[in-house]
């Protein structure tokens, strides 16, 4: 298996307050997404300067592998404080610094030469301002020849065709799909019994819009790759993996 | 040779499905007071309608030769200037009151930059308070999961679509005829291209009855304005 399904359970993430709720099981949901994480470690390890930002770093299943494997400091941002309490707790005496922010304006004391967001993160961003603002912040926090990576999934209208309204349910839990095409929105309703706890929105982009949202933030692509393998991105790509950087 | 000239024969029949857009543009014409211009005028189903409703001249602009000759044979005798050119190096002598895309045309630009080309040179082209007004459609996941894969005829028009995902496009395929391609847009990405262009916001529409834009809905019909 090497790619997950579009719009199921990996898109379930952190970086709102409203995923507090998702919190305490967390990790269960999101442990079909595994194979970023040595993608991003290489990106850290790659990276020339010894600080690495990462957005919505939610319990810090990315950055923790990172922090242990590179030796390098993490600043994780994110919004919501429950995530990033487990987060704390699991990192240890780990150098991860996790502050509570939003990712659409968040800044650094010092420029680093690498920003992530993995985990489809910027989806929940809603509207093109929201994620331009995300990407002004991140080439503002860049030096000169650093890096933007992050990644999100294509919007399959087949898988979309067959999730629209379907009710996915693992043991008590469960989340509802629906697709608002009008609004490139994929609302995400969890529960558990018959109760509904909270709703997550998604904001999918096309290829189109995060090659504007790099080219208006000053960015350039230095590489899009159609999963964490780094095989080229193609039509029939899955995943948009991205990495950007900012002219030398 | 453009891509649309192997269309060219066909395109009224195929196109045919959606009348109602005229009455739109129409509206649109009747309050522009300065040059009207017409992009991907293709064999003037909409121009020609304007340019005789309202008497008012009317430049229409296409990358085809093909359907442009057609249109140049229909309207005959009306005030419809027909040019050849491409939309992404538009440039007009004085600045248009009105500048309109119909039949979701402007999903033929590839990917980001080429509309951002045509944007920013639309607004350079526009009057100090002249309007933009272009329709697309809303990108369906029922719709394509539908027809992807399939030949259709329409009006006798039988082709063949197959959607590309990662590159956010449509192939249709037709025999004897090019491929032509469409890039699908999301709301997110008309509002960083108004962004960009330094457009407004004056209206979108669900519809071409000015019905608002909701969630239900599965046609951007936006009328922008240069401040």
């Amino acid at each position: 298996m090497t790619s997950v399904e579009p719009t199921l359970i990996g898109v379930i993430l952190p970086g709102m307050a409203d995923y507090d709720v998702w919190a305490r099981d967390y990790d269960t949901w999101a442990s079909e997404m595994t194979e970023d994480v040595p993608f991003y470690v290489d990106l850290a390890r790659e990276s020339p300067g010894d600080t690495i930002v990462e957005l919505a770093v939610g319990t810090g299943r990315v950055a923790i592998p990172i922090a242990q494997e590179t030796g390098k400091r993490v600043i994780g941002i994110d919004r919501a404080p429950a995530m990033l309490a487990v987060g704390r707790e699991r990192a240890g005496d780990l150098p991860i610094d996790f502050r509570e922010g939003d990712f659409r304006d968040f800044t650094v004391e010092e420029p680093v030469d690498l920003v992530i967001c993995p985990f489809r993160a910027l989806l929940h961003a809603a509207t093109w301002a929201d994620k331009l603002r995300v990407f002004e912040s991140a080439a503002a926090a860049l030096r000169p020849g650093g890096r933007f990576a992050w990644n999100a999934f294509v919007f399959s209208p087949f898988a979309a065709a067959r999730n629209h309204g379907v009710r996915q349910e693992r043991g008590d839990l469960w989340q509802l799909v629906e697709q608002i095409p009008a609004d490139n929105r994929i609302d995400l309703t969890r529960g558990s019994g018959d109760e509904a706890e909270g709703k997550v929105h998604l904001w999918w982009a096309t290829k189109s819009e995060w090659d504007g949202l790099v080219a208006v933030s000053g960015l350039e692509v230095e590489a899009l790759y159609g999963w964490f393998d780094r095989r080229p991105f193609d039509d029939d790509a899955l995943e948009f993996v991205y990495v950007a950087r900012k002219p030398a | 040779m453009s891509d649309y000239d192997s269309w060219a024969h066909v395109y009224d029949a195929w196109g045919s499905g959606m009348p109602a857009d005229v009455e739109h543009y129409l509206r649109l014409a009747r309050e522009a007071h300065g040059p009207i211009v017409e992009l991907a005028v293709g064999s003037g189903r909409v121009a020609i309608q304007i340019a005789r409703e309202t008497g008012k001249p009317v430049i229409g602009i296409d990358s085809s030769t093909r359907m442009l000759e057609i249109a140049r044979e229909r309207a005959a005798g009306l005030s419809l200037e027909l040019r050849l050119g491409d939309m992404r190096e538009l440039e007009l002598d004085e600045p248009a009151a009105l500048i309109y895309v119909p039949g979701r045309s402007l999903l033929h630009l590839r990917g980001w930059h080429e509309k951002r080309e045509v944007f920013e040179r639309v607004a350079k082209s526009l009057r100090t308070g002249g309007r933009f007004a272009f329709n697309a459609f809303a990108f369906s996941h029922s719709i394509a999961a539908k027809l992807d894969g399939t030949t259709i005829d329409t009006n006798g028009v039988v082709h063949t679509m197959h959607y590309a995902v990662g590159d956010n496009r449509v192939d249709i395929n037709r025999d004897g005829a090019a491929t032509l391609h469409l890039w699908w847009a999301t709301k997110s990405e008309w509002e960083g291209l108004i962004d960009v262009a330094d457009f407004e916001v004056e209206a979108l529409y669900g519809g071409f009855a000015q019905e608002p834009f909701t969630d239900e809905s599965l046609e951007f019909v936006y009328v922008l304005r240069k401040p």
